[in-house]
């Protein structure tokens, strides 16, 4: 920095220290104790810069005006992008309201039985989507999924999004719920929840195979693990 | 004798602007410190970036997250590096992705690719994928938003202009950035900055540090255009305090300090620091310049030697042939003419077209240079590297007349242009 | 089965490249499409440590890999994360619970029934519910205030899913076999983060939940529960 600079910075120090001293001292005449709200510097009890304490509550510098239109949304795990099947599909899914998705149906239907027939033609028969274990047949199956996208989160219940040893089931989401088994089964476990397990020759696809690993799921508030680092 | 008066009077004239009008610009102590070529904070990130994605890919090489992955992560290296191989594996990784891609998720590495081919000036099939891929289950919108830039890469501007309308967003970046490139196009510079300077802000509210420094950056390059240095450099150094190692933003404070202020040796020591780093041949050119502005012949004719050893070392494809057109033109116009012929085919813009005139003119084709220069320059590019092409056509068909007004307009150009360049256009 | 993680995994290919490349000097490319910020990643809700209250938590941006991307990873101040809870079953919001970043501090509103409900929101601030610093990842700063409790930052990804496998069935090349077997699947998301938020809130914040809804479709005695997803609006 040049000096001249430096000097005029020690010029203008100098009239903020007089500025300051005159205005505490119109103030309560004390010029050294009391700081001020707006010399842009978090001095006195103030607990930001310039709020708090005695000036004015930081939260209330603060803005919150505005609209905010939506961009994403997600209730259960996985529905847009394993039904959508497309971009532009998945795009107006993000962009539309939960109350409002009758036209999705349809579609999803579709993308359900085409994953059957992936599996149809590899293996040389006919497939098709089976009721699963809950009794949803393709087009229950997917109007629930397309038209009550939400968790269903029960107050005064165990959470589990679904426990097969209990038959308790969409009570919520927890950490340690394999959501993707649960909704490989209901895609493909048939009425029994077992139609393609993988066994007897079957393809596997109830099951992606991975479970949490080491994750720890016990923890207190926050309940989520410390970033991997 | 009255025309040797008006010559005299002409050279006098010419003899007074011709002084350079340097102007301090920059201060040492601003970018000293980011020459530090063992500072490399962005690099390093990369390189780590691209050993823990490497590592999981041994395991499961069918894996297109971390393929994917891995094909950003060298797309990075190649910016951070100037090392071709980088660009080259990337363009590998996402082919593969696509290879193993199902339908609906294929479109993200599809435009990873058309990036990529932008970036080797592949602009044709970058804009074969992109339309390929706009057709099937694809993201339509940052589809459509890449489609602009291969279509204004190949000259296809009313193409570009209806992909602009479809996506008009004045609150979405990558919306603004986009009109600001339509509106250099157009020779709206103004407007350009303007819009870059609202996508700059786009870019400050979202707190996006790599946001802000493409904006800065190319905020910066804009001003420049406008010959608004001051606000130019400062830019670069923005972007230099976000990323101490962007050897882009360092080369462009080396020209300032070399055109604007006609500090040569200074800039060479800022391109010396930079090439340790960074290997693109960029650098050779830049200082076959300096070399050039200092009167040093053999040395410019040995770096110029260098750039072109580099680009034909490396595997850069056609992204140099522009430099090559201008390199080859005295000394091999047939080769010169060969290479331009070849990439207005791969470019069909205005200014490659200027490129394939000064071709033709070095090969004795005034009235073709002329022909090209009228179809397809005149009126459709405010390039001063275009102008300047032009004008030296015109002047071989002897109308004096737009000699002279492209003159005018070149002069303004000055700092673009450099010191060297503007004594050619003097010359005119 | 995700959502928008997948978007975001794949997209983070073509988003993440914003590198000003020096080529041929006449030739910036243009960043790759950028707008992350808003991608849900997951959300959760489930009976806290303490059974009279529900814990929401939405993770965003992920997937991120450990060090300076997570490390450089922000909340967006434009960015609106929004719980949203129907109590009467007609998958309409009855309450919000609101979460938006200020500068170092995610500040939360309600639960609260909002002015308007749907597309758009607005934030009532005279709903504030409490604050917390955002952490770092190296530390887990919480806050609790009017017997909420509030978290905001890094965390790992606590979803687990041999996302590479599935891009193979969905794609057919790996029919028909379909998944790997437990100990050859692996999990994509095993070592890598999202930001999180995190709020614990009383049941009886919430009003009363209403009938479940799978009685609709014909399957009766599930216990009664509210509807709950998450938003993410960008400021207009």
């Amino acid at each position: 920095m040049k000096i001249q600079n430096i000097k005029y910075i020690a010029l203008s120090l100098c009239l903020g220290l007089l500025f300051t001293q005159c205005k505490d001292d119109d103030d309560n005449g004390n010029v050294i104790e009391q700081a001020s709200c707006d010399d842009g510097i978090m001095n006195g009890d103030e607990e930001g810069v310039d709020c708090g304490g005695s000036c004015v509550s930081c939260f209330d510098l603060l803005d919150f005006s505005g609209t905010y239109r939506q961009e994403d949304i997600m209730g259960r795990p996985g529905i847009n992008t394993v039904f959508s099947g497309s971009g532009t599909i998945k795009d107006n899914f993000n962009v539309s309201l939960v109350s409002d998705r009758a036209s999705f149906q349809p579609i999803f239907q579709n993308t359900l039985e085409a994953y059957h027939d992936v599996y149809g033609d590899a293996l040389g028969v006919s497939l098709d989507y089976e009721a699963n274990i809950l009794g949803l047949d393709a087009a229950t199956f997917t109007t629930v999924l397309a038209q009550f996208d939400a968790l269903q989160v029960a107050p005064n219940a165990q959470t589990t999004y679904f426990d097969p040893n209990t038959g308790l089931a969409l009570t919520g989401r927890t950490l340690a719920d394999d959501v993707i088994d649960i909704s490989l089964i209901l895609m493909f476990g048939g009425n029994d929840g077992a139609r393609f397990d993988g066994n007897n020759g079957t393809p596997q696809l109830t099951s992606d195979g991975v479970g949490p690993g080491d994750r720890d799921f016990t923890l207190p508030f926050p309940y989520l693990e410390s970033p991997v680092q | 004798m009255k025309g040797y008066i008006i010559l005299l009077g002409l050279l006098l004239l010419i003899g007074c602007e011709s002084k350079p009008k340097y102007e301090k610009i920059t201060n040492v102590e601003d970018y000293d410190v980011f020459l530090n070529s063992k500072n490399t904070p962005t690099l390093d990130e990369t390189l780590l970036q691209q050993r823990y994605w490497s590592n999981r890919l041994d395991k499961d090489t069918t894996g297109i997250g971390d393929i994917g992955q891995l094909a950003n992560v060298y797309e990075q290296l190649f910016a951070e590096t100037g090392n071709m191989q980088h660009l080259l594996a990337a363009e590998t990784l996402y082919k593969k992705a696509i290879a193993l891609s199902a339908d609906n998720f294929r479109d993200g590495f599809e435009r990873g690719l058309a990036k990529n081919y932008i970036s080797q000036h592949r602009f044709k099939e970058a804009n074969d994928l992109l339309q390929k891929s706009f057709e099937g289950p694809s993201q339509k919108r940052p589809t459509q938003l890449m489609l602009f830039d291969s279509a204004m890469e190949l000259g296809d501007y009313d193409r570009a202009y209806e992909y602009l309308s479809a996506l008009k967003d004045m609150s979405d970046y990558n919306y603004l950035i986009r009109l600001s490139k339509w509106s250099d196009h157009s020779g709206d510079l103004d407007s350009a900055i303007k819009y870059m300077e609202m996508a700059k802000e786009k870019a400050e509210s979202h707190e996006s540090k790599p946001l802000k420094i493409w904006s800065y950056s190319n905020l910066a390059d804009f001003y420049g255009h406008a010959a608004r240095i001051k606000e130019s450099y400062a830019h670069y150094l923005k972007t230099l305090e976000l990323q101490p190692d962007n050897s882009y933003v360092k080369r462009k404070i080396a020209w300032i300090v070399y055109a604007a202020e006609g500090n040569s040796k200074e800039s060479h020591r800022i391109l010396d620091s930079v090439m340790k780093n960074h290997q693109l041949p960029d650098y050779h050119l830049l200082k076959a310049e300096l070399y050039a502005f200092e009167g040093n012949t053999a040395a410019s004719k040995n770096a110029e030697e260098q750039f072109v050893n580099a680009v034909e070392a490396g595997q850069y494809g056609g992204m140099y042939n522009t430099y090559l057109i201008e390199l080859y033109a005295e000394a091999a116009p047939k080769k010169a003419l060969e290479i331009a012929e070849k990439e207005v085919a791969n470019r069909n813009t205005p200014l490659i077209h200027s490129y394939l005139a000064l071709a033709q003119l070095q090969n004795g084709q005034d009235a073709e240079a002329l022909k090209t220069i009228e179809n397809g320059v005149e009126g459709k590019t405010f390039e001063p590297v275009a102008l300047y092409h032009s004008a030296l056509v015109y002047k071989a068909n002897g109308n004096s007349k737009k000699v002279k007004e492209l003159k005018a307009e070149l002069e303004e150009a000055s700092f673009e242009l450099g010191p060297v360049m503007t004594g050619k256009v003097k010359e005119l | 089965m995700k959502k928008t993680k997948f978007y975001g995994l794949l997209a983070v290919v073509a988003l993440g490249v914003f590198s000003v490349v020096l080529i041929a000097a006449d030739h910036i490319d243009s960043p790759a499409v950028a707008g992350t910020t808003v991608d849900i990643a997951d959300l959760y809700a489930f009976e806290g440590s303490n059974p009279d209250n529900t814990v929401f938590i939405a993770t965003i941006q992920g997937p991120l890999t450990p060090g300076a991307v997570t490390e450089n990873a922000i909340f967006d101040e434009n960015v609106l994360i929004e719980f949203n809870i129907d109590n009467t079953g007609d998958f309409v919001e009855d309450l919000v619970i609101q979460a938006i970043r200020r500068d170092s501090v995610m500040y939360f509103f309600g639960p609260y029934a909002p002015a308007e409900v749907g597309m758009i929101s607005t934030i009532n601030r005279d709903n504030l519910s409490g604050q917390v610093e955002i952490s770092g990842i190296d530390e887990t700063i919480t806050a609790t205030d009017n017997g909420m409790s509030f978290y905001a930052g890094p965390r790992r990804d606590a979803f687990y899913f041999d996302f590479n496998q599935f891009n193979l069935v969905v794609s057919g090349a790996a029919a028909p076999e379909g998944f790997l077997a437990s100990g050859e699947a692996s999990d994509f998301f095993e070592g890598l983060n999202v930001m999180a938020v995190v709020v614990e809130v009383p049941n009886s914040m919430l009003g009363t939940a209403p009938a479940h809804v799978a009685g609709n479709v014909g399957i009766n005695g599930l216990p009664d529960a509210y509807n709950v997803w998450v938003t993410t609006k960008r400021k207009q």
